[in-house]
């Protein structure tokens, strides 16, 4: 939850309390009115705003402004009519503003899960050079070159097992949840995570081309 | 920024200003690519796209 969604939480729920505790409370005429408009305010001040601001920068017809009209009417009628309801005025900027919430809530989720699969590009590359491990950016690695993938890195290239055997999290890329096993012989592409064992794979594609940079 | 058509929305508007060769806004990641024209002031033409997306979402903020 970011600030601002933990704050227009904190809005709805004191707007709603206060709804619950006014509609308890008897009260009349002018006072009514004045009591009423705390929880209005304190839900809807942001929409108020934004709607008038809308009108000003000649871009009136969008919700902010659907949701002024809705509401500011039916205040209005409520003090018309002399019934003094203006419950549903509250009401309705309450449900728009936890509408609202979820929306914000719920994109706030995707964003971080696409973000966590951005991450699956790798960013190096182990080579041999003379007995020693080099990483080395993944975009300089030719075709038929043969990388190391320790347990716990990443896949940067796709490639044919030629050493080794482990066990792959390829959930990332499958949604697979059940690790894969990999031996000498088998493709592997990139984005997968080597979970246990040393691999040497010979790579049959360039980067660009791999799995995980297509995506 | 809470909607796709907004993030629409900012892109059309900051396409319309100019300096600016094309904009490009990504709402899932929001990233706001610009191209700037040749021999454009690139912070005073963001100073200006600023401005407008902030008719369009009063709330918004853009980091360049």
């Amino acid at each position: 939850m970011t600030a601002k969604q933990r704050k227009n939480l904190m809005r709805i729920i004191a707007a709603a309390i206060l709804m619950i505790v006014l509609h308890f409370l008897p009260s009349e005429g002018a006072a009514r009115f004045c009591l009423y408009m705390i929880p209005y305010v304190i839900v809807g001040y942001d929409i108020l705003i934004k709607a008038a601001k809308g009108i000003k920068n000649l871009r009136a017809l969008d919700e902010n402004f659907l949701m002024a009209v809705a509401t500011i009417g039916a205040i209005i009628l409520a003090i018309y009519s002399g019934s003094g309801d203006y419950t549903e005025a509250v009401a309705v900027m309450l449900f728009y503003q936890i509408g609202e919430w979820f929306q914000s809530y719920a994109i706030g989720k995707s964003r971080k899960n696409i973000s966590a699969l951005m991450d699956i590009r790798p960013d190096y590359a182990n080579i041999e050079n003379l007995g020693k491990i080099e990483q080395v950016d993944p975009d300089e690695v030719e075709i038929g070159t043969t990388i190391i993938i320790q347990p716990g890195e990443k896949v940067p290239i796709d490639g044919v097992v030629i050493e080794g055997n482990s066990t792959l999290n390829t959930s990332a890329l499958t949604g697979e949840s059940l690790p894969r096993n990999v031996k000498v012989g088998d493709e592997i592409i990139s984005g997968c995570i080597n979970i246990n064992g040393v691999l040497k794979v010979r790579t049959t594609k360039m980067f660009d081309e791999s799995t995980a940079s297509k995506i | 920024m809470d909607c796709a058509n907004c993030a629409n929305l900012m892109e059309e508007a900051a396409n319309k200003i100019d300096g600016v060769k094309n904009a490009v806004v990504n709402f899932m990641t929001l990233k706001m690519q610009v191209e700037f024209d040749e021999g454009a002031n690139a912070k005073e033409v963001m100073t200006r796209v600023l401005a407008e997306c902030k008719k369009i979402e009063p709330d918004c903020e853009i980091y360049f």
